[in-house]
Order: C-alpha cells, then sequence, then structure tokens
C-alpha cells in the first residue's frame, strides 16, 4: 500500500498497543479469529458481539508488515 | 483493552484475500473512493450485521485523541454488558488463519510465533484443530501465538524442518512472511503436557524482529525483489482520510 495507508496502520497498531492494554492487567495479547468464518461460528457457539478489523499483511506488496 | 477483548470474538480480516469477506466487509464500510480500503474496523451485535459502533477505517476514528484506547475499552465493557455469554456444550474454536501462506506472513507482522496444525487427513485435522484449541485459549498461551492448519504437506515446502512432520509445529516466521524454520515439534498422539512444553519451548526460542521501521522493511524488500500476491486486486486508493497524515508526495 502506499505511504498513506502505513501511516494509519502505524496508527492502527499504536492504539492497540497503547498503555491501556497493559494498564488492564490481562496476561497474553488479543486472540484473533484470522476468517470470518471462523469468527463467525464462533460468536454464534458464544453469544459474544464480535470486534470487527481488517488489515492487508503487506505494505506495497512487500509481506510481513501490516 | 485485552481484558475487554476476551469479552468478545475477535476478528481481524487480512484484506484482499477473500473475494468473499471483501464483500462482507464493502458492506460495513467503503471510504470516499466507494471501494474496499485497506483497513476497516466496526464492533457487531453476535449476529454479525448490528453494526454496534460507528465502521471507519480504524478504531482511533470512532474513538479519537489521547485517551482514544481508553475510551474504547470502556465502550467495549458497557457493550459485552449487553450480551450474555451463552452456555454451550461445543468448546471454543481454534483462532485460525486461512491457511499456512498468510498464517505465516500475519505471524511474521505480529511477530509472533506461527504454530501449526499439521495432518495426514480433514479428520484429523479437525481433531488437532480441537485439541490445539483448549490450550490456546488458555492463560499461558492465549494470543501469543498465530495458528495455522493444513492436511496437505506441501503447505510446508517453505518451512526448514517441517518435512514428513505431522503433529503441531511451533515455527519462526521468517523477516518477510514467505518462509519459517521449525522451533518446537510434538507428534500428533502427544499428551496435553508434551504438547504445552512443545508450546513453552517454540516460545522461548523465537527470536522477534527487532526492525520495526515499515520504510526500511519495504525497502529491504523491494531490493530483495520479495512480492506478495493478493488474491483479489487491491483498490485502495491511497489517500489519507481527514486527520490521518499527510498525502504522499
Amino acid at each position: 500500500m502506499r505511504r498513506s495507508s502505513s501511516l494509519l496502520l502505524i496508527a492502527l497498531a499504536l492504539f492497540f498497543a497503547s498503555p491501556a492494554l497493559a494498564a488492564d492487567g490481562a496476561k497474553g495479547g488479543i486472540a484473533w479469529y484470522g476468517t470470518w468464518e471462523g469468527g463467525m461460528a464462533e460468536a454464534k457457539r458464544s453469544g459474544r458481539p464480535i470486534l470487527l478489523i481488517a488489515a492487508a499483511p503487506h505494505c506495497r506488496n512487500v509481506p510481513g508488515k501490516w | 483493552m485485552i481484558a475487554a477483548s476476551r469479552k468478545f470474538v475477535c476478528i481481524r480480516l487480512a484484506t484482499y484475500e477473500s473475494k468473499e469477506e471483501a464483500e462482507m466487509l464493502t458492506s460495513i464500510f467503503v471510504g470516499r473512493s466507494g471501494e474496499l480500503e485497506n483497513t476497516t474496523f466496526v464492533i457487531l451485535a453476535p449476529d454479525g450485521k448490528k453494526r454496534l459502533t460507528r465502521a471507519g477505517r480504524g478504531p482511533m476514528f470512532a474513538f479519537r485523541g489521547r485517551d482514544g484506547a481508553r475510551r474504547m475499552a470502556a465502550e467495549m465493557e458497557r457493550i459485552a454488558k449487553r450480551y450474555q455469554a451463552k452456555r454451550s456444550s461445543k468448546a471454543q474454536g481454534l483462532p485460525l488463519t486461512e491457511d499456512v501462506r498468510l498464517g505465516l506472513n500475519i505471524a511474521s507482522c505480529d511477530n509472533l510465533p506461527l504454530v501449526i496444525a499439521a495432518a495426514s487427513s480433514k479428520a484429523e485435522r479437525a481433531k488437532l484443530e480441537i485439541r490445539l484449541a483448549k490450550l490456546a485459549w488458555g492463560d499461558a498461551h492465549i494470543g501469543q501465538f498465530t495458528y495455522a492448519a493444513t492436511h496437505d504437506t506441501k503447505d510446508l515446502a517453505e518451512i526448514e524442518g517441517a518435512a514428513r512432520k505431522k503433529g503441531f509445529l511451533v515455527v519462526q516466521p521468517g523477516r518477510f512472511g514467505l518462509d519459517g524454520k521449525v522451533l518446537a515439534h510434538a507428534p500428533a498422539s502427544a499428551t496435553d503436557e508434551v504438547l504445552t512444553k512443545a508450546l513453552t519451548k517454540g516460545l522461548a526460542a523465537f527470536r522477534p524482529k527487532s526492525e520495526r521501521e515499515t520504510r526500511a522493511h519495504v525497502r529491504q524488500g523491494k531490493r530483495q525483489g520479495i512480492y506478495w500476491e493478493t488474491e483479489i486486486p487491491v483498490t485502495d486508493p491511497g489517500k489519507p482520510p481527514p486527520g490521518a497524515g499527510r498525502p504522499p508526495r
């Protein structure tokens, strides 16, 4: 993606890496379902609401960076 | 935020990697271009349809400002209270990525080890996923791995030390997420104790990437001829939404 998208992704990463993450005392990280099918099956099973995010796992078609 | 996330089903889709998911995402949010953009964010009811927050390119647009993460966590707690978790006889599913190729890339993006359930058949794969899910949601390992599963040995071709291995593989993803190396292994027949030890060993052996700067990563990737082929065309216009940064020069 282009530079502006990179900036947005950095902001996204910083948002989820903010001190509020560590401040709540929870262990580990956020466990993400990587597919809509898998996540929806879990939402149906558990009745929990859904936190949905999508991002491209490449930057200007170079993988290994959101 | 992490504590609040435990009361939600957290789904993070890889944009441009599935036509069906792209259609679903564009039904939730498109920017001014009218096309699917690189990132999307929303909180939904358990039916996957009803929106509980404003949709946008990221949570920072729904929860602006320096304390945005804190306000988002508070809002998530408030939303979670409205939904009573159901009792279910079925166990919580493994938080899988679509396949090993995408799993390697996402693990590299997240700077986490990848755990692969490598089976000989579809039926065995399902059994391995259930075994792994039990541990994936445990306090010791929650959110510390990316997961993928396969019953096709060809999927493991780019992973050093994976040839002919079945069971559970803990993998160090390469810098660009196109290859990897086995850090620990437990056979399909491993007890929960043995599997836990393999996960712990893999986690201890994992070396996170030190380079954090996106531009250097991209420059290096371009120099090496690295190229990620997306499943569907990228349609992000690359123009920043208001307040998201300067336009490209």
